[in-house]
């Protein structure tokens, strides 16, 4: 009962906070609502029983890639946008209600979903017993012991694109030699 | 199963969730202490930007350097390895010699990128 | 059957009360601690004058009274910078700093109404990675702060404090990761009970014996995650030209450091828990002294008793090394910033990598055969 009332309270404010974010003024202020949102994704994680995701959503997207995105707006100084003074043109209105469409889609799907299945976090998978002993506490156990059997593959190919990722990176910062102006 | 019972608290990111509201709290209230407590008195020197005492010479011509960039993209993807051995260092008993192999090449790859970005020097200096 | 007890939720906010009480007075009594100790490395006095009625004490009234004083100056805030984030940049690392007291161990349990009480806040399944998680969060403090100032020298002091303190967190979770193999579990609670046994027949069976390597690359990465001497370009920059600090005046600015002495603080309680013992005794576990006192004066009431033993023991541990942070503050000259970055990514990382494997090796070789 708590848990469905603090998972409605956490998503709607994860909507909420989303749909402000894409309407702000200041790059920075976006910047720091999808902090917020990210945390509050990693939140619903916990409620689901996923401890794992959640701090690893924490310490990666708010922690890690975030940073990224804060930092690239103000490397780049970003000025903060104007009011567009114009027609909504047909484009975009089609292009909304498309988005309405899919989000009450998606919404009657997982809400179908929830309510069928059992979201316990005793076992990951309902067809196979957990790998190890199944209690409230053996999440991150679980999840490892499966990662490194069943998706050992998905695991090895991760760190290929890691190392694609490293290298298009350096790639690119290296050629953009004109911008390197005033080192720190 | 049937008779015992099992005892539950609050759900444990509740705390974590009170703490940083009441950081929040905190820290604006104390701001806010200060704001209604203090003395006002502006006058024009405290208004301007402060640069050494010396007057403002350039506003706009910010060119930062694109290490810090570099530096924000390599740590997100050492921090996904770290993340990837948390995981791994959990079931290692389970694993055995198998897992060590597997994330030795996980760590090998990576360690080519690491080798790699040392040899370009995009570490240097910053 | 499930049942929601109010024992449970009651110590939980108990123990919570205890985690924020604990870490905001880190910062005053730290403050007092570092002038004072500052002051005998330099064969001065330092504050010792500031007491209560007439009463020296030491000099222990001297940071109520740098409270009050920073109460009562003037607040302004300047005009030309983005107000949003220049009130919200200072309550980051404060509400980061005090969110991450919640995972500190403080004994081991107690039984209540005939439930067990774990003398933990937060007890996730993740264990320790909480405070991992929460202390990545506080690098946004200082980018914020030196963003909002609107200052391009406060802006490049913050991208740099902020670059520094991201480089050493690649270190700082590689660093820890041994342990994990070592001990078997993430949870901190678990960890402390295996370190109460005896290794060899006269060691304590502690982690910074199973693993020195990492401790001395955790300590390193400690310093530069806090801003401590020898890593403290951020602060100092504010003294010398600028940094993300110049544009924050009384109060605001002594909030940064509250969070930072509250994150200093919750990372000696981790090493101390990692590496030596928690708040167990080396000698003298908790399981034995139980064993003593259990036909004289019961389970429960034993329990009672072992409990502030066991903060007590804590907090001398963690003061310890907080007393070792000051000595180091005021011993070793500040590092270059590209000495920093160099020392973070060019020296600790590789260490951190090679001594993982060879960790992970050695510890399979002993498991296994």
């Amino acid at each position: 009962m708590i848990t469905q009332i603090s998972f409605l309270i956490m998503g709607v404010m994860a909507v909420f906070l989303s749909a402000l974010m894409i309407t702000r003024k200041w790059p920075v202020t976006s910047a720091m609502l999808l902090i917020v949102v990210m945390m509050l994704i990693a939140g619903m994680y916990g409620l689901l029983g996923a401890h794992f995701s959640a701090v690893a959503q924490i310490i990666v997207y708010a922690g890690a890639i975030m940073v990224v995105f804060v930092f690239v707006i103000m490397l780049l100084n970003l000025p903060p946008e104007e009011l567009r003074y114009g027609r909504i043109t047909i484009g975009e209105l089609l292009l909304t209600a498309l988005g309405f469409i899919v989000a009450l889609f998606l919404g009657t799907k997982v809400g179908q979903g929830y309510l069928i299945s059992n979201l316990n976090s005793n076992s990951l998978i309902n067809a196979r017993p957990p790998y190890y002993p199944a209690s409230m506490n053996e999440n991150v156990k679980n999840v490892s012991a499966l990662m490194f059997t069943d998706y050992l593959w998905a695991f090895e190919l991760i760190s290929f694109l890691i190392l694609v990722a490293i290298v298009g990176a350096i790639v690119i910062a290296k050629k953009a030699k004109v911008s390197d102006a005033k080192s720190a | 199963m049937e008779q015992s019972v099992y005892y539950v608290g609050m759900n444990p990111y509740l705390p974590i969730l009170l703490i940083l509201i009441f950081g929040l709290a905190l820290g604006l209230g104390v701001s806010g202490v200060s704001l209604f407590l203090g003395p006002k008195k502006p006058n024009s020197s405290k208004l301007e930007v402060y640069e050494c005492g010396l007057p403002v010479t350039s506003s706009a011509e910010n060119r930062f350097s694109i290490k810090f960039y570099l530096t924000a993209i390599l740590f997100i993807l050492f921090d996904i390895e770290t993340i990837f051995m948390y995981l791994w260092s959990t079931a290692f008993d389970y694993l055995g010699w198998f897992g060590i192999v597997e994330v030795g090449i996980f760590i090998a790859t990576l360690s080519i990128g690491y080798i790699y970005v040392l040899k370009r020097g995009a570490l240097r200096w910053d | 059957m499930i049942e929601i007890s109010f024992t449970q939720i009651i110590s939980t906010i108990l123990l919570m009360l205890l985690g924020i009480a604990v870490g905001a007075q880190v910062a005053p009594i730290m403050s007092w601690v570092e002038r004072r100790q500052c002051a005998i490395i330099q064969r001065r006095l330092g504050p010792n004058r500031v007491g209560f009625f007439q009463f020296r004490l030491l000099g222990l009234g001297q940071p109520i009274a740098d409270a009050i004083k920073l109460l009562f100056k003037e607040d302004f805030v300047p005009p030309y910078v983005h107000k949003a984030f220049y009130v919200l940049a200072p309550v980051v690392p404060v509400a980061t700093g005090l969110a991450v007291t919640v995972a500190i161990p403080w004994g081991s349990h107690v039984v209540v109404n005939n439930q067990i009480i774990n003398l933990q806040a937060v007890n996730l399944n993740s264990g320790f990675l909480l405070i991992f998680a929460l202390s990545s969060l506080a690098v946004y403090g200082v980018t914020l702060a030196g963003w909002s100032s609107n200052n391009k020298y406060s802006l490049l002091g913050g991208l740099r404090a902020s670059a520094q303190m991201v480089s050493y967190e690649v270190a700082m979770g590689l660093s820890i990761i041994p342990l994990v193999f070592i001990w078997g579990t993430l949870d901190l609670q678990t960890m402390i009970t295996k370190q109460s046994e005896i290794l060899w027949g006269f060691l304590p069976n502690w982690g910074f014996i199973h693993a020195p390597i990492s401790f001395f690359v955790f300590i390193v990465t400690i310093f530069a995650e806090t801003n401590r001497l020898p890593f403290d370009l951020a602060e100092s920059e504010g003294e010398l030209v600028a940094g993300f600090l110049t544009e924050y005046g009384a109060m605001r600015w002594s909030l940064f450091f509250l969070g930072e002495y509250s994150m200093m603080f919750v990372m000696c309680v981790l090493t101390v828990s990692l590496f030596f013992g928690g708040y167990e005794l080396p000698w003298l576990s908790q399981h034995y002294l139980l064993e003593i006192l259990n036909p004289q004066v019961g389970e429960v009431l034993a329990r009672w008793i072992l409990l502030p033993l066991g903060i007590i023991v804590l907090l001398t541990k963690v003061i310890l090394l907080m007393w070792i942070f000051v000595q180091v503050r005021f011993t070793i000259p500040r590092f270059r910033y590209d000495q920093l970055m160099k020392l973070g990514w060019i020296y600790l990382l590789p260490i951190a990598l090679i001594n993982l494997i060879i960790t992970a090796i050695v510890t399979a070789i002993v498991k296994f055969h």
